[in-house]
């Protein structure tokens, strides 16, 4: 097999590792600023049936079927977050669930709309691997600079204790907010950019097990880290490719490796590995003992 | 001269009254001291009066602001804040950028600019970490500015947190046990500072069970035991007061 072949036979995993990883990312950012929600899924779907409904029924391209896709998702993470914001600890998660099932349920009945069960076909391909590349590496951009900001530190504070995060004057409520309107818009990128990548979208692509799929990978990955949500993205898409066994049985494979990875490497590979080299370098440079205090 | 007043406060929770008939003041630039038996009520006072708990009856003034019925967050607005008995810092995260989280309350770049990164925001962020060294070279903490906060010792991280909260340029701070587990030396110090930030004006509210550090530190002291104050007054007046002895030895 030439290079070139041997490169094109792995395309499809590639860009499908690319698109979850999207995916992956708006778990990410719930994960990131203290909120167990666990609707990325739902945004995938809502993300998905906006890009191809635009592209197929109206003529204005795929740019404004991504942009219709970024701004319906948003509007779902804002309007999520209204009743949400008052939810504390794990609840979110389990509404969140219903949230999942409910657009999955309407993508189901709207058939004039969605095409019901059978779903959407001829999508137009229009993403293609650079695309992907591309929009990935905006998502990432973005994400980077969110976390060094004002934004980075507020989710911080949220996410280390919420009690806390409001003694130190921070809007907990309007946080819960922006983080999931940038989920929502996250994952309705991933979920155009799916529709846009494979010809056909059903509603059931993006129920219970994307939703298991997005928070492994996050949980798998690493949960502080941007790198961890595609690493654990990868790990998850391409072990199956690699030891064919496992195909038939990727869900199996999925739901064992979350008990194994939140039972042994709590923190995820990319955190533990981040810990590991951590503890290395302070055995070489120890902290400098205390210094007195002169207040 | 202003004052964060509570006035007949009282709390309870189900059949239990924690917080009873309280009223008491606390003054800027002064450093009041609330201590009393465990469970007296003395944490369950500034959860009240930082908007964590609502309050079941009185009222919280500062000046001529009514601050009862307010959210935590907008007390914190207001110049409130705190520290908390168990010790809650990001503990992953430097110690800078544990303390640059206190400047929140000052930000004043928006969510668009924060969200695409304008260099406005890097500007204001440097200058909350220029802030925030400053903050750490008064505690005698500079070479910790990298340092991961969990590696920190505990009396350091309680100094961190101490500096996270004057991070919002507070008119008001409450320590909750701002000297526990740390030894005598340590506690010195804390109090000198806690002293040189009343004298620049902060009034201070500490809760502390350390009675050598309270009566060194503290100049008007509240006693509350079962949720009811029974003395109050200045350390010498209080340590001798039967009441008190009564309460902490047993009649």
């Amino acid at each position: 097999m030439t290079m070139l072949a041997f490169v094109s036979s792995y395309t499809p995993l590639f860009d499908l590792v690319l698109i979850y990883s999207l995916i992956a990312l708006s778990q990410y950012v719930s994960f990131r600023g203290g909120v167990l929600s666990l609707a990325p899924a739902g945004f995938t779907l809502i993300g998905a049936y906006t890009g191809a409904i635009m592209i197929k029924s109206t003529g204005l391209g795929a740019m404004a079927g991504i942009c219709a896709s970024i701004a319906m998702g948003a509007c779902a993470g804002l309007l999520l977050a209204l009743p949400l914001a008052r939810l504390r600890g794990v609840f979110p998660a389990i509404a969140t669930i219903g949230f999942v099932q409910i657009v999955v349920s309407l993508a189901l009945y709207a058939e004039p709309l969605t095409g019901g069960a059978v779903g959407l076909t001829a999508i137009p391909k229009v993403a293609t691997t650079p695309c992907l590349v591309a929009a990935l590496a905006a998502v990432v951009g973005l994400l980077s600079v969110i976390n060094r900001s004002n934004v980075g530190s507020a989710f911080d504070a949220i996410r280390q204790d919420v009690t806390v995060a409001e003694s130190l004057g921070i809007r907990v409520a309007h946080y819960y907010r922006v983080n999931f309107a940038l989920s929502g818009a996250i994952g309705a990128v991933a979920g155009c950019l799916l529709a846009y990548n494979t010809y056909a979208i059903t509603p059931e692509e993006f129920g219970f097990g994307m939703l298991v799929f997005a928070a492994t990978a996050v949980i798998l990955g690493g949960r502080s880290s941007i790198a961890g949500a595609i690493i654990g993205t990868a790990i998850l898409l391409v072990l199956p490719e690699l030891a064919r066994p496992l195909h038939d049985q990727r869900l199996l494979m999925q739901g064992a490796l979350l008990i194994v990875i939140i039972t042994y490497l709590p923190q995820g590979i990319v955190d533990t590995a981040r810990e590991l080299l951590r503890q290395r370098r302070s055995v070489r440079h120890p902290v400098v003992p205390a210094r007195k205090v002169a207040a | 001269m202003t004052a964060l007043e509570l006035d007949h406060l009282s709390k309870r929770f189900g059949g239990v009254d924690a917080v009873m008939d309280l009223s008491m003041a606390i003054a800027a630039g002064c450093v009041t001291g609330l201590i009393g038996p465990n469970g007296a009520g003395k944490t369950t006072v500034v959860n009240i009066v930082t908007g964590i708990l609502s309050r079941s009856g009185g009222g919280i003034r500062l000046a001529t602001r009514d601050l009862s019925g307010l959210k935590s967050h907008d007390v914190a607005r207001c110049g409130i804040a705190r520290t908390f008995q168990n010790v809650q810092l990001l503990r992953d995260a430097s110690v800078l950028d544990n303390i640059v989280i206190g400047f929140h309350r000052h930000v004043t770049s928006s969510l668009f600019a924060n969200l695409v990164g304008l260099p406005s925001v890097w500007r204001e962020r440097a200058v909350f970490r220029a802030r925030a060294m400053a903050l750490l070279e008064r505690f005698g903490m500079t070479e910790f500015a990298e340092t991961r906060a969990g590696a920190l010792s505990y009396g350091h991280q309680r100094r961190v947190e101490i500096m996270r909260a004057l991070a919002l340029a507070p008119s008001f701070l409450l320590l909750d046990e701002p000297v526990a587990g740390m030894n005598d030396v340590e506690a010195l110090e804390i109090g000198q500072a806690v002293r040189q930030l009343a004298k620049e004006g902060i009034g201070i509210l500490v809760i502390e069970h350390n009675m050598r550090f309270v009566m060194q530190t503290c100049e008007t002291i509240y006693v509350l035991d079962g949720g009811r104050l029974i003395a109050s007054g200045s350390p010498a007046s209080v340590s001798i007061d039967p009441a008190v002895i009564t309460a902490y030895l047993g009649s």
